[in-house]
């Protein structure tokens, strides 16, 4: 059972973090309707043990990425001719809507650690820990992540 | 972005950018509304389903019948040994059907959802597909740890005419996937294609709240319970 303080912790938690997680969460699975399903529910399993959580803003992101990637783990494995838009439309300049373009469609945890170290600002070891990935697998989907992009925005 | 911009540290303040930029569309006031319909297919009908674990809907549009064609590119005829289900659903006629897809030079397994309207004969196909197991980089879809566990399974929804169809990619010793609502309780079959099982249900249009189970000969499946919400948006 939350106590009283922890409750004050968790709502002022909510307040502060609520919005950066959207925009981590977006940046993940490209729908803001997701975005908000898994926000909710990462606040929603932290709430009965908040007061045992040593690092709330961690847990949650945490918390927020394994649940995206459960939906994309889940979502329908469309044939390669299939077309399907799911991500919502957002007004973007050119050439940022070009490069969000190729990132979302990016192989997942290509993906996760591209948006981990260039908007999260992770290093590359702590990915791997995030990722629950080796190191090295890691670096080579770094690798191969920046190989197609620079290809495709050449 | 330009040539010149294509070395290391321009790529990486080029990227670090574009994330911000794109994260910055996210504000607190938008991020409540419903978002906009990204495929364009009429506003008459607006219901979205919400999963709590977060399997997200795919609005598609799909179909056909048997009529109907399937090449490469263009609709064409499909078989009719690869038609699993025939149905309709809130006035647009669709199939279940086996994929006859390539990718990577290999045949895809698993199962194609086609809805007439959106699959006219000489049109472009527009379907959605669903198989069982985990992708693995572009080519390969993995089904060990899945096959290693009943409860692991793939699932996701889309609109047909001016309903949701919700369908499962299962464990081959899955036999049905029950569906709980208030009203009723209704066990689906499975329908076995390249060794999984496929299971399709037409959400009605009065239910907005449903637990699905799966099921093998009767018991279910633990840990594969999942709640869906379908959320009005008018």
């Amino acid at each position: 059972m939350p106590t009283e303080k922890a409750s004050a912790g968790f709502e002022e938690t909510y307040r502060a973090q609520r919005l950066p997680l959207l925009r981590f969460a977006y940046l993940l699975c490209g729908s803001r309707e997701t975005s908000e399903d898994v926000v909710q529910s990462a606040f929603a399993s932290a709430q009965p043990r908040w007061d045992q959580i040593e690092s709330p803003a961690s847990y949650l992101r945490r918390s927020v990425l394994n649940l995206v990637k459960d939906g994309q783990r889940r979502r329908y494995q469309l044939a390669r001719l299939v077309s399907v838009t799911s991500a919502d439309p957002v007004g973007l300049p050119p050439e940022v809507d070009e490069t969000w373009t190729l990132i979302q469609q990016l192989p997942w945890l290509q993906r996760a650690v591209v948006v981990l170290h260039y908007y999260e600002d992770l290093p590359l070891v702590e990915i791997a820990q995030v990722l629950k990935r080796s190191e090295s697998t890691v670096r080579s989907d770094h690798r191969r992540a920046l190989d197609r992009l620079r290809k495709a925005l050449r | 972005m330009t040539k010149e911009s294509n070395t290391d540290l321009e790529l990486d303040q080029h990227l670090r950018h574009v994330l911000q930029t794109v994260a910055n569309t996210v504000t607190a006031e938008q991020s409540t509304a419903p978002a906009g319909r990204p495929n364009g297919r009429p506003d008459h009908r607006r219901r979205r389903i919400g999963l709590f674990i977060g399997a997200a809907s795919i609005p598609v549009a799909l179909a056909a019948g048997a009529f109907l064609k399937s090449g490469p590119e263009y609709v064409d005829q499909i078989p009719r040994e690869s038609i699993i289900v025939e149905g309709s659903v809130g006035g647009s006629e669709y199939l279940l059907v086996e994929t006859r897809r390539t990718a990577c030079g290999q045949p895809v397994k698993g199962v194609e959802l086609v809805e007439e309207k959106e699959n006219l004969l000489g049109s472009e196909w527009n379907t959605i597909g669903s198989e069982y197991g985990e992708r693995v980089g572009e080519c390969r879809v993995d089904t060990k740890r899945y096959l290693a566990n009943p409860a692991l399974f793939n699932d996701g929804g889309t609109e047909v005419g001016d309903s949701l169809v919700w369908i499962w990619a299962v464990h081959p010793d899955v036999t049905g996937v029950r569906i709980t609502t208030s009203a009723d309780v209704e066990d689906l079959p499975v329908h076995t294609v390249d060794g999984a099982g496929y299971a399709l249900f037409e959400v009605p249009n009065n239910v907005e709240m449903y637990t699905a189970e799966l099921l093998i000969n009767g018991e279910v499946v633990s840990g594969s319970a999942e709640v869906h919400k379908v959320i009005a948006q008018d």
